[in-house]
């Protein structure tokens, strides 16, 4: 009996202690082996680690607390109250406190960038596709190079951390790189991947990829930026050249690998394939910018639209009438009956007006925008809604007639053909005095705005014979009213170094008010505060929490 | 400030006490003394027992060199909670605790209490072993101790610096059969201090705060004389939605039997043990299922001994479990935000046609969610079996032995989901007929099950031990192997194994020695770097026993202790030794193509730490144990000096260049010291008694090293200040006037407005900015005390017992540790959020002297609402934690029926605090679930 009982338990105790096995690591993680292996002839898992890295471009639209950054522009301001970017305006960004901090987020990419760069060689592709894997290896490096212009851009010189994948026991305590440094490091990897880039124009699976017009365009526009007065202390002429010169490349380029301007303004941001776009954060076809942007009044299905930006009475009036001229000088008389009038202030505006602002009056799904105070879209209460009578309607599907909003092409356009003509313009009066090449490409840009031709000399609204300070006015206004929320004009203000003027003057809105059926146009001076530091705001400060860890970084002056 | 009891509760209280001493003296004046039935034994303390229940081991008393403190059944069930863990607070000495939620329906405990013991966060251990339930009956068990020292724990080996709070379960006893039933019923109420405020008012500091921000208000003169007139409910609605919606009292009801009986081969505890717990929501009877809260509770416990010869017992242990709990398909605690956060004014609850009244702010009307919203239903099952096998090896060497120890549990939480959505309406009456807007959709009930938690917990142990008592020589040696494995869902075991020895050996009950070494690997850390050794030593000495002191008769013990150890404590992510990388594959960003294809994407995952190690801590204890005055008097003193080293933490100097997130690294130096005193006065007999005991605890803790980056000014430093230490702005009143402004400061990233909240400019640099914050809050350490005493005579018995906490400075910021940001600011959740009475001190021109709150704003306010001493609340309190007062019949009337006992008691819980909070409970502060106050009355019947 005894001897049973043991037996019986020994044998319990054998069986719950062996009988679990089990291995010894989750088999389910994946370790860089696997990534980066060898054998992946087709270089699957590798393609997907590049594919994040392609997620991590900027992009734009409603990207700061649910703000477009032209918000923090004299284009538009946030309809809602307390948002994160108002403190851009209201006592700007600190080192504590700035709602489009990238410092981190930009490193990390450029680690995953220099992660893909060191690791992928170890992939043998096979013979077929070998080609790809050189093309993915110049994506990587121009992603490097655009994170780094990201970086440059808002802080000035940065550390260049080159090839090194950083490790806990590295020295991180890395000072900064001079701002020439930064510009002459991003310049040199556009140039070293250029030729070995995807040409242009790329198949239609493959839109989207790095192409060696978009290396083109990033070196153009790093040049572009340290051409600008606020990177160009001395004004030195030969910075102007260099980037004409590379812009011009450009436009060769441009012309070789099929690139042109859209012949609609709006084809530009709805067609997913375009022959103006070179380079876009692309996106899933979403109604996102419909619902947040679109005036309050409208529900589509059972959403109602959110209205977030207002634009001011200052980015309607930049665009000039039907003739191209400015508003104050194209005025509606008995002999000029499409000049501008305050009683009707839309009629007879350049086109590109109703396709960047919601104005009172303008056909949307079921009924006119209704603007004016107690109208639909303006009811007052407490519902967020426009504080300047406009909503902003770039980028939006056209729907001036329908019901509900279907799914939307919205990708962020970072380089355009547009812009790298209206980057030329610039340097090339810059460099060389308002030039033949200058008056054409503006003039191009107007046409296809849908600015009436006119006579010679002042073809689409542009007087030949201006002065290099006239023309320089000229693309700026030029520039603000094409590129309108496409996230240049908050960096062109600060590079023009024209910022401390711009801002800290007060901002305007429309207000209507209807009677019967006549409508009153009022403009009001917006009390949101509109505040600009100079010299401090023109760089952001490097993050408060970077500075205390590594005494090596030297912040940004003002902060 | 004291709070406040209201009306109902007072009456409560009266009630039942009056009615309970009614039925006690009426009982008392027909007694004659020493005929009373089965005392109970609430009134006692059980300090008399012989040896204590330590890790692995049973001590005797008087060799006990360990710091600990223990509590045993009588003490815990007079607690009516659904948790044995609530009964604990105030009663073991150096256990602090603080009830963090008044949630109901939940098994977890570190959900709802804190645990800490000497800074550290216990390990819960349930007959040596960790399982996950709390929510079990008390009288099930025997006694709760904890074990505060490095010699008491370091037979845990990677899991022994944190302490440990050892629950053991009745064990069978050789006594004649016994049966005890319980039944009782408790009424709780919860203590809710938020105090809403009207419509009228609401509207009032709205268009305030919109003018404040320079926005024009929205509710017109005539919107407010509605609201304070209420002559249109429909668009001017004044709810009090707690009012409406929830009920004064929930039950709790509770019964419970077990019997124990036992003889010389077999002895056995059984138990069954039903709960039921109520919930607090008035729903409508719209549906023909439950959408209330509501827990039932079912335990079956049966521990059962069996000597199968002279040398071999085994000892079974079953315990089962199901609990079945219920709650509306919108969740508990989101109807929970809702009544708190919803302002009275966002809707009628109705609209004319009967539809529910919402708009596109508040969609979710509370009695949609309350009623509409479907339900879920959870249940919980745990099955837990241990197995213990002893056999004696007298034949080979006397006083050794041997033992097997099996222990498998599992526990399984499901939800059933059948919740829905419900469609409100919003009302616009402009001209003509009303027109209804829809917002969300009324959807089918689905009907889907969920696994919440699956896990497993499997024990083995191989012990050995030899006793030896050789003149005034006595030895204990314990040698032991043993390996605990967690499962939990879908995660690979988390393995601890151990191999330990111990020895014990005293002379002459005089001098005593003890020494453990372990040696503990767990299985999370890199190969070649998982084991480790840890060791304790102890030595004490009872100068009692001493020729000098030992014709002193009121001294029986004096022994001062002193022990010292290292200990460890594994606190490794998940197999954080290798680099991994992430995969998204439905979820991508980017999407390539002329027509959009998704694109999958790989990642690095944050840095790993190949050399991640455990922990490790010396840990130093001086205490000293006194006996007094036949027994009466027990004291014991103990001082700590805990010292943390390789505290797994992320380097201060976190530069983000790396691109990547840092792992934890063995980084952190900490050091926990302090005292934890404990006095216990008992004297009486079975008739008439009395007992005091007392304890209080003081914890002072400093970061000695924690990789701090740089910081320009000393005010900064965090190092050297207490563990968690509170930074933040120094607030020195409003800003009354915009000179006052002008000649001040700048608040960077700010334009301050008069009544804004004025800063100190620490570092005199003109500037408010990170430079300016400094510690704040109270330095002083922390200092947590609690109390009970009782009595008994003849039939009656009472103890009441407290419990508070000193010291304790909280600051409303983000954080673990602070108060919710929407019980404390204005307009919370993006200006939609309710206002409370609090906010009617806001600073206004005209009253700019008497303002105790900050100018109101909509939303978030960045110079207010950061941390600064303007947000420190003092949460010290003293809480009357529990009173149980009962009366037991005498013998002679209960004889005659072949009762062995019958007693009626009424207790409560969470009874009154003493504190300084109006509007904030000084435990719960970030909880919108109210703590409960529990009256409870019932019946014992033994035979």
């Amino acid at each position: 009996m005894n001897r049973h009982i043991y037996i019986f338990l020994i044998a319990i105790f054998s069986v719950v202690v062996s009988c679990q096995k089990l291995e010894d690591w989750p088999m389910e993680r994946i370790k860089e082996d696997y990534l980066w292996d060898a054998r992946d002839s087709l270089g699957t898992n590798a393609g997907y680690f590049l594919n994040t890295i392609y997620g991590e471009m900027p992009t734009g639209f409603n990207r700061i607390g649910g703000n477009v950054l032209g918000t923090a522009t004299d284009d538009a301001i946030p309809s809602a109250d307390n948002t994160v970017i108002a403190r851009f305006t209201s006592g700007g960004y600190s080192p504590i406190d700035n709602a489009d901090d990238s410092w981190s987020a930009n490193y990390a990419s450029i680690r995953k960038c220099n992660l893909f760069l060191q690791n992928f060689p170890k992939v043998t592709l096979k013979e077929s596709i070998r080609q790809e894997g050189v093309y993915w290896m110049a994506e990587a490096r121009f992603l490097r190079a655009l994170f780094y212009f990201e970086l440059v851009k808002r802080y000035g010189g940065v550390p260049l951390l080159g090839d090194d994948i950083l490790s806990l026991n590295d020295d991180l305590k890395l000072p900064r790189n001079t701002y020439d440094e930064c510009i002459t490091y991003i310049v040199s990897e556009c140039d070293a991947v250029k030729n070995s880039l995807r040409p242009d124009p790329v198949s239609n699976s493959d839109y989207g990829r790095i192409t060696q017009m978009a290396a083109l365009t990033l070196k153009a526009k790093t040049l572009l930026y340290a051409a600008s007065p606020l990177n160009n202390a001395t004004n030195d002429k030969s910075k102007w050249t260099r980037a004409k010169d590379a812009l011009a490349d450009a436009i060769v380029r441009a012309e070789a690998g099929g690139f042109s301007l859209e012949n609609s303004f709006s084809n530009v941001f709805l067609t997913r394939k375009n022959s103006e776009v070179i380079l876009a954060f692309q996106r899933q076809v979403t109604t996102d910018l419909e619902l947040n942007n679109a005036p309050v009044g409208y529900v589509s299905g059972n959403t109602a639209s959110r209205g977030r930006t207002s634009p001011t009475q200052d980015l309607v009036d930049a665009f000039t009438t039907i003739k191209g001229l400015p508003i104050e000088e194209d005025l509606r008389s008995a002999n000029n009956l499409t000049g501008y009038d305050a009683n009707n202030p839309y009629a007879n505006r350049d086109p590109r007006l109703s396709l960047t602002v919601f104005y009172n009056g303008m056909p949307w799904l079921t009924r006119p925008v209704e603007t004016f105070d107690g109208g639909a879209d303006r009811p007052g209460g407490i519902t967020v809604q426009t504080k300047t009578g406009y909503y902003m309607r770039k980028f939006l599907g056209d729907f001036t007639t329908g019901t509900a909003y279907s799914n939307q092409n919205h990708n962020f356009p970072l380089f355009r053909y547009a812009d790298v003509l209206l980057m030329f313009a610039e340097a090339k009066n810059e460099a060389d005095g308002p030039a033949d090449s200058v008056y054409t490409y503006l003039r191009e840009i107007r046409k296809r705005a849908g600015i009436l031709e006119g006579s010679a000399p002042a073809l689409y609204g542009i007087p030949d014979g201006l002065s290099q300070d006239q023309m320089r006015q000229l693309i700026r206004n030029e520039r603000r009213v094409e590129m309108a929320f496409e996230e240049q004009r908050f960096w062109d203000l600060r590079r023009w170094k024209i910022a401390e003027n711009v801002y800290n003057q007060p901002l305007h809105g429309m207000r209507i008010i209807r009677t019967g059926s006549n409508l009153t146009y009022n403009v009001e001076v917006l009390t949101v505060p509109f505040q600009f530091f100079a010299p401090r705001m023109y760089r952001y400060p490097i993050p408060f929490s970077e500075i205390s860890k590594n005494q090596n970084l030297v912040q940004n002056e003002g902060y | 400030m004291t709070r406040y009891i209201n009306k109902t509760e007072w009456r409560q209280l009266v009630l039942l006490t009056v009615l309970s001493f009614g039925i006690f003296t009426a009982a008392a004046q027909s007694l004659s003394k020493n005929d009373y039935g089965n005392i109970h034994d609430t009134a006692k303390l059980n300090f008399q027992s012989d040896s204590i229940i330590l890790l692995h081991k049973d001590q005797a008393k008087d060799k006990l060199l360990q710091a600990t403190a223990t509590v045993y059944t009588p003490q815990l069930i007079t607690t009516p909670a659904p948790s044995f863990l609530q009964a604990l607070p105030g009663r073991l000495s150096g256990l602090y605790t603080r009830q963090r939620s008044g949630i109901q329906d939940t098994d977890n405990p570190s959900g709802v209490i804190d645990f800490k013991i000497r800074g550290q966060v216990p390990l819960i251990l349930v007959d040596g072993v960790p399982r996950d339930f709390a929510s079990i009956d008390p009288e099930s068990i025997e006694s709760v101790t904890v074990l505060k020292d490095a010699p008491a724990t370091v037979m845990l080996g990677q899991r022994s610096s944190g302490n440990i709070i050892l629950v053991t379960t009745r064990r069978p006893t050789a006594i004649p059969f016994k049966l005890s039933f319980t039944a009782q019923r408790g009424v709780q109420n919860l203590l809710s201090r938020t105090k809403p405020i009207s419509s009228a008012d609401y509207a009032i500091l709205y268009n305030e705060a919109r003018n404040n921000d320079d926005l024009a208000p929205v509710y017109s003169a005539n919107d407010i004389l509605t609201y304070q007139n209420g002559s249109d409910p429909l668009f001017h609605a004044d709810n009090n939605y707690a009012k409406y919606f929830l009920n004064k009292n929930a039950l709790l009801d509770r019964y419970n039997v077990n019997i124990q009986s036992g003889n010389e081969v077999a002895a056995f505890y059984v138990a069954l043990d039903y709960q039921k717990e109520g919930g607090f929501f008035n729903t409508a009877d719209l549906n023909s299922y439950s959408t209330n809260t509501g827990t039932d509770r079912y335990i079956v416990r049966s521990n059962v001994k069996v000597n199968l010869n002279k040398t071999l017992s085994v000892g079974v242990n079953i315990f089962g479990r199901i609990q079945n709990a219920n709650q509306p398909g919108a969740t508990t605690s989101s109807v929970f935000n809702a009544l708190t956060f919803t302002p009275a004014n966002a809707y009628s609850i109705f609209n004319p046609d009967s539809s529910l009244g919402g708009n596109d702010n508040y969609s979710n009307n509370i009695y949609g969610m309350l009623n509409m919203s479907g339900y879920r239903k959870s249940t919980l099952r745990d099955l837990s079996s241990d197995i213990e096998i002893t056999q004696k090896l007298d034949t080979w060497l006397k006083g050794l032995w041997a033992r097997g120890t099996l222990s498998y549990n599992n526990t399984v939480d499901q939800t059933v989901n059948r919740s829905k959505n419900f469609a409100t309406y919003r009302l616009a009456i402009n001209t003509g007929a009303p027109v209804y807007g829809q917002i969300g959709t009324n959807t089918a009930q689905p009907n889907t099950l969920a696994i919440d938690t699956r896990r497993t917990y499997t024990y083995g142990k191989l012990s050995m031990g030899y006793d030896k008592v050789k003149g005034d020589n006595s030895l204990n040696l314990l040698l032991l192997a043993d390996n605990q494995s967690t499962t939990s869902n879908l995660q690979l075991p988390s393995t601890y194994t151990n191999i330990a020895a111990n020895a014990v050996y005293s002379f002459a009950k005089k001098y005593f020695a003890e020494a453990t070494v372990s040696y503990g690997g767990h299985n999370r850390f890199a190969p070649g770097r998982r084991f480790g050794l840890f060791y304790a030593g102890a030595l004490g000495w009872d100068l009692a026993k001493e020729s000098f002191l030992s014709d002193v008769e009121w001294i029986t013990q004096l022994k001062p202790r002193f022990s010292y150890g290292l200990t460890g404590n594994a606190n490794v992510g998940y197999y954080v030794y290798d680099q991994y990388y992430d995969y998204w594959g439905s979820t991508a960003a980017y999407y390539f193509g002329a027509t959009p294809a998704l694109a999958r994407g790989f990642s690095e995952l944050a840095l790993a730490n190949p050399y991640a190690t455990w922990e490790k801590a010396y840990k130093l204890n001086i205490g000293v144990d006194a006996l007094l005055f036949a027994n009466r008097l027990q004291l014991t003193s103990e001082y700590f000096n805990d010292s943390y080293f390789d505290l797994m933490q992320v380097r201060g100097n976190s530069i983000s260049l790396i691109g990547q997130s840092y792992p934890s690294e063995n980084i952190g130096k900490n050091r926990y010291t302090g005292i934890e005193n404990n006095i216990t006065w008992r004297t009486g007999d079975e008739t008439k008694g009395y007992f005091l005991a007392a304890n209080l605890s003081v914890l002072k803790s400093k970061v000695l090293f924690s990789d701090e980056v740089f910081r320009p000014y000393d005010h900064q430093r965090r190092t050297g200040l207490p563990v968690g230490q509170a930074f933040g702005y120094v607030a020195e009143g409003f800003y009354q006037s915009q000179a006052e402004i002008d000649a001040g400061p700048i608040v960077e990233g700010y334009v301050p407005k008069p009544g804004d909240i004025q800063y100190k400019d620490l570092n005199n640099d003109g500037y408010i900015n990170q430079f300016d914050e400094t510690a704040i809050g109270t330095l002083k350490p922390l200092i947590y005390y609690g109390g009970t005493a009782g009595f008994h005579y003849k039939g009656f018995d009472l103890s009441i017992s407290v419990q508070g906490v000193a010291n304790n400075d909280i600051v409303s910021s983000t954080g673990y540790n602070s108060v919710t940001s929407s019980l404390e600011y204005e307009f919370q959740g993006g200006g939609t959020g309710q206002l409370f009475e609090h906010h009617l001190g806001r600073w206004t021109p005209a009253n700019a002297a008497q303002a105790t709150y900050p100018r109101l704003s909509i939303g978030s306010n960045s110079n207010n609402q950061r941390a600064s001493t303007f947000w420190v609340r003092r949460m010290d309190y003293l809480r009357i934690q529990n009173v149980d007062i009962g009366y037991s019949l005498p013998k002679r009337l209960i004889q005659g029926i072949k009762l062995e006992g019958v007693r009626v008691f009424a207790n409560g819980f969470n009874l009154y605090s003493f504190d300084r909070q109006n509007y904030l409970d000084p435990e719960s502060f970030n909880s919108i679930f109210p703590l409960r106050r529990t009256f409870n009355f019932g019946i014992n019947i033994k035979l």
